[in-house]
């Protein structure tokens, strides 16, 4: 019999079956809480959210620079943004994260634009920060949203990476040695000074703290690609336009713009050139292998949240004297609809059983929810302890340094879920609109915005064609020396 | 009657796309938020004094182009797929009066100038001219009538002057066509309907309270109804020719963008992926203009057609464009999502042309109908 491994065409069984693999680690208890977690959501969402959603996008038709108040103090009323800050950092979670890709879905299935728009920014910013693996940041950033959540106040960051002359460029390790990128950080006495622009980014306007990634030399991107806290109303960093989308309207898509702008050593989240060579490109696939799964979350809830409105449509539509769930051509479409949110779902679940392998535990130790624990954890002795170079070194090499075929899964099975989640969300509504005929084109039906919102997750996070290649490159081709996507071309 | 040589309709192709390019390019963008901006009033005057808001109406077509009208509807298309549906609109309801024996009026407008400025006419074409729901009923009083009912999502009516709607005829007198004077007493028309696509082309909804019509309102004899429905079908080719003029433009916009945009170490037009999008596209263009000629040419010279011909090229076609228009978007990444470039606004428009004489699967349905 000839070990899978002898074969480089075949995958493992731990390739295959991601699910399977992973469920002997998942304790009840975890999955009670994700529940939990799930339902507080879908109350949010359902009850609170869905009436204020079509507004929001309505008020930003009608003014581009019109930014999401009323959803975000919504949001902060509600505790959406402590959700899953662990309780001995000061959040409402409870160190389980299995529950969210499903919140992820439930929040998408009412308002992608929220999700995406607002959300998202602020996951994306928080998942570089959780990467960094620069406690001491990220632990004050986390204090700060709980306790402004708890003032009633959001207190948001975003993650500024694109530029207008580098986007896939940007999302491919491979490629980013040749992005034209122009912001760059320059040392200075005391920390850094900051130029150049930032494009497209999630949420820029409503941001209390930006999360900036830029070299330090344009000429060696990816040695020096470092990560920087810019507070808004920094001297020297400035908001630039709002762009205006098809649709995600209730989130920005922001121009940042520094003009020398200093960032003071605390505030340097790492800078690349102490990242060690081997653990640089683990930085990126990390972040990514995250975000990513959490699009394909976010399009099987676009693709239900059409399969909602179309179901709604044809309970109430009356053609040829019945009802059009009566008739079998509609029953056929809200199937075909239902099944492609379940397949979906499905790959996002199994990535998201690779992300909990390979890069995060899905559920911390339950003791880390003790009273004890957080004051243990809080005592300034075991915070000198956990900010010290020794444990960063030892974190780093425990978060990179794992095996190189638990991260090239982990790259496949993410990108997987993103252009699964995302094609199968445009496809939905495409069917949706093409059920509700006229009436599906009226804003008030929330099915064409759904089609707008829908198509930026086939685009952003890498496109779905940069995706492609990036599963082709780290699951296709992982075994076949030579064989490179991002080959070739002229630099 | 004429009969229109392709030599003709080459040259009126390259006035109208002239005209195109200079009058309703620039504007279109801005006309796309509409009803956050103004519906574009002057561009009705200046394509009314170019004879391109009637076109079948051209001392040349007499009311028999079609190919002339997908030629007209294309161009304008590439550039604002919107004020093509206007001009299809206006082009339906002409033919219609001009074959329903009407002659008074037809070539300068429907209602005698009310002080300058062209009159257009409201036709709620989004509904399958068949599957109607028909909730207008028209009771008979005197030497006329009063009509109750509503009729929804009407392109056209908040910038009409009239609209022309199908009306049930008390006692079982069958369905017959009216035209109603917005301003008549009882009308009400809707707020400006905020849509996906071709937002350029203003849509409400209205409600008949006991409106009274006299006589002459109706348009046509006791066929009316039938009248309309064949009618809508010879115009399913020039509807089509829109959708093709959509793709046209997101191809060249796509193929521009990739042309220049470098990322991945090469202009991404060297990267195969998107070489296969634009090529996917261009084969839809080729087999759309194919598709578009004959629906236009068998419909212009009348001659039995095969039953659900023009029926299919419109729903294949259009439903295609849907799907090519997307990857249009996706061809120019992030700036693709971005309203300043233009190319979301194509995907947009696609999609709701998709549903012009009714849904997609309803139409998709008719066609093994017409073939016992």
């Amino acid at each position: 019999m000839r070990l899978d491994f002898d074969d480089p065409g075949l995958f493992s069984f731990e390739d295959s079956f991601a699910g399977l693999s992973h469920l002997g680690t998942i304790k009840k208890k975890a999955i009670l809480s994700a529940r939990k977690d799930f339902e507080a959501v879908r109350e949010f969402a359902q009850h609170h959210l869905r009436p204020l959603v079509l507004s929001a996008d309505l008020a930003v038709q009608k003014d581009k620079n019109a930014l999401p108040d009323d959803i975000l103090a919504l949001a902060v009323k509600h505790r959406m943004l402590s959700l899953f800050i662990p309780g001995f950092i000061g959040g409402g979670g409870s160190g389980v994260m299995y529950g969210i890709n499903p919140c992820i879905e439930e929040m998408s299935s009412v308002d992608p634009a929220f999700q995406a728009g607002v959300l998202a920014g602020h996951g994306l910013g928080m998942a570089a920060l959780t990467v960094s693996q620069n406690l001491k940041i990220f632990e004050r950033v986390a204090a700060k949203v709980v306790s402004e959540e708890r003032a009633g106040r959001p207190y948001l960051v975003d993650c500024a990476i694109t530029e207008p002359m580098a986007g896939s460029d940007v999302e491919e390790f491979d490629l980013l040695p040749h992005a034209r990128l122009v912001s760059r950080a320059g040392r200075v006495e005391g920390g850094a000074l900051i130029s150049g622009n930032k494009c497209f980014i999630s949420g820029g306007h409503t941001a209390n703290l930006h999360v900036i990634v830029a070299p330090f030399d344009l000429k060696r991107p990816a040695e020096t690609l470092s990560m920087f806290l810019v507070p808004k109303d920094s001297p020297g960093f400035n908001l630039g336009r709002i762009e205006e989308k098809m649709g995600m309207k209730a989130g920005s898509a922001s121009e940042l713009v520094f003009d020398g702008c200093f960032v003071p050593n605390e505030n340097i989240v790492y800078d690349g050139e102490d990242i060690p060579a081997a653990y640089r490109e683990r930085i990126l696939h990390s972040v990514l292998g995250m975000t990513r799964i959490a699009v394909g979350a976010m399009g099987t809830g676009v693709a239900r949240g059409a399969f909602e409105t179309a179901l709604a449509f044809a309970k109430t539509r009356l053609w040829k004297g019945k009802t059009l769930i009566h008739h079998q051509w509609a029953q056929e479409m809200l199937t075909n609809m239902l099944m492609n949110v379940y397949m979906a779902r499905a790959v996002y679940l199994e990535a998201g059983c690779v992300l909990f392998t390979a890069v995060l535990p899905g559920a911390l130790p339950a003791f880390m929810n003790a009273r004890w624990f957080e004051r243990l954890y809080q005592s300034p002795i075991a915070r000198r302890i956990r900010y010290s170079q020794r444990v960063r070194d030892a974190m780093l090499k425990g978060f990179f340094g794992k095996p190189r075929e638990d991260n090239e899964r982990l790259q496949f099975y993410s990108s997987l879920a993103k252009v699964v989640g995302s094609d199968t969300g445009m496809e939905n509504c495409h069917l949706a609109l093409e059920m509700m005929g006229e009436h599906g084109l009226r804003h008030e039906a929330g099915a064409e915005k759904l089609f707008r919102d829908i198509k930026l997750c086939q685009i952003f996070e890498g496109t779905n064609q940069l995706n492609r290649l990036h599963m082709f490159n780290h699951f296709i081709a992982r075994n076949l020396p030579g064989v490179n996507p991002f080959s070739g071309g002229r630099p | 009657m004429t009969t229109i040589g392709t030599d003709e309709i080459k040259t009126i192709r390259q006035i109208v796309a002239d005209f195109a390019k200079r009058e309703i390019r620039p504007a279109a963008l801005e006309s796309d938020r509409y009803p956050f901006a103004a519906f574009n009033h002057p561009l009705m005057q200046k394509l009314a004094e170019n004879g391109f808001l009637r076109p079948t109406l051209t001392e040349e077509a007499s009311g028999a182009g079609m190919r002339m009208l997908g030629a007209v509807l294309e161009e304008i298309a590439r550039e604002d797929a919107s004020i093509a549906l206007i001009i299809l609109i206006q082009s339906i309801a002409a033919q219609l009066r001009m074959e329903s024996g009407e002659t008074t009026g037809i070539r300068q407008g429907f209602v005698e100038s009310t002080g300058g400025g062209e009159t257009l006419v409201a036709l709620p074409v989004y509904a399958d001219p068949v599957e109607r729901p028909d909730s207008v009923k028209a009771a008979t009083q005197g030497n006329g009538f009063i009509l109750n009912g509503s009729v929804s999502y009407i392109p056209c009516l908040p910038v009409a002057d009239e609209v022309i709607i199908p009306v049930v005829m008390q006692n079982g007198k069958g369905i017959r066509l009216f035209r109603v004077l917005c301003k008549a007493a009882g009308v009400t028309i809707g707020d400006p309907i905020v849509s996906l696509g071709l937002r350029a082309c203003p849509i409400a909804d209205l409600t008949l309270h006991h409106v009274s019509m006299p006589a002459d309102a109706v348009i046509g004899n006791n066929d009316g109804i039938k009248h309309y429905e064949g009618l809508c079908e010879r115009f399913r080719g020039p509807l089509t020719a829109i959708a093709l003029g959509i793709l046209k433009g997101a191809c060249a916009a796509a193929r521009r963008y990739a042309e220049e945009r470098y990322q991945g170490k090469k202009q991404i037009i060297d990267h195969d992926m998107v070489r296969m999008m634009l090529s996917n596209m261009i084969a839809w263009i080729d087999m759309g203009t194919v598709a578009v000629n004959e629906a236009c040419r068998l419909a212009d010279e009348k001659e039995p057609c095969p039953p659900s011909a023009l029926l299919s090229i419109q729903t294949l076609a259009s439903t295609a464009v849907t799907r090519a228009t997307a990857d249009g978007v996706q061809v120019l990444g992030g700036y693709g999502y971005m309203h300043e470039y233009g190319q979301e606004k194509r995907m947009r428009d696609a999609k709701q042309l998709q549903a012009v004489f009714g849904s997609v699967p309803v139409k998709r349905l008719e066609i093994l109908k017409r073939n016992p």
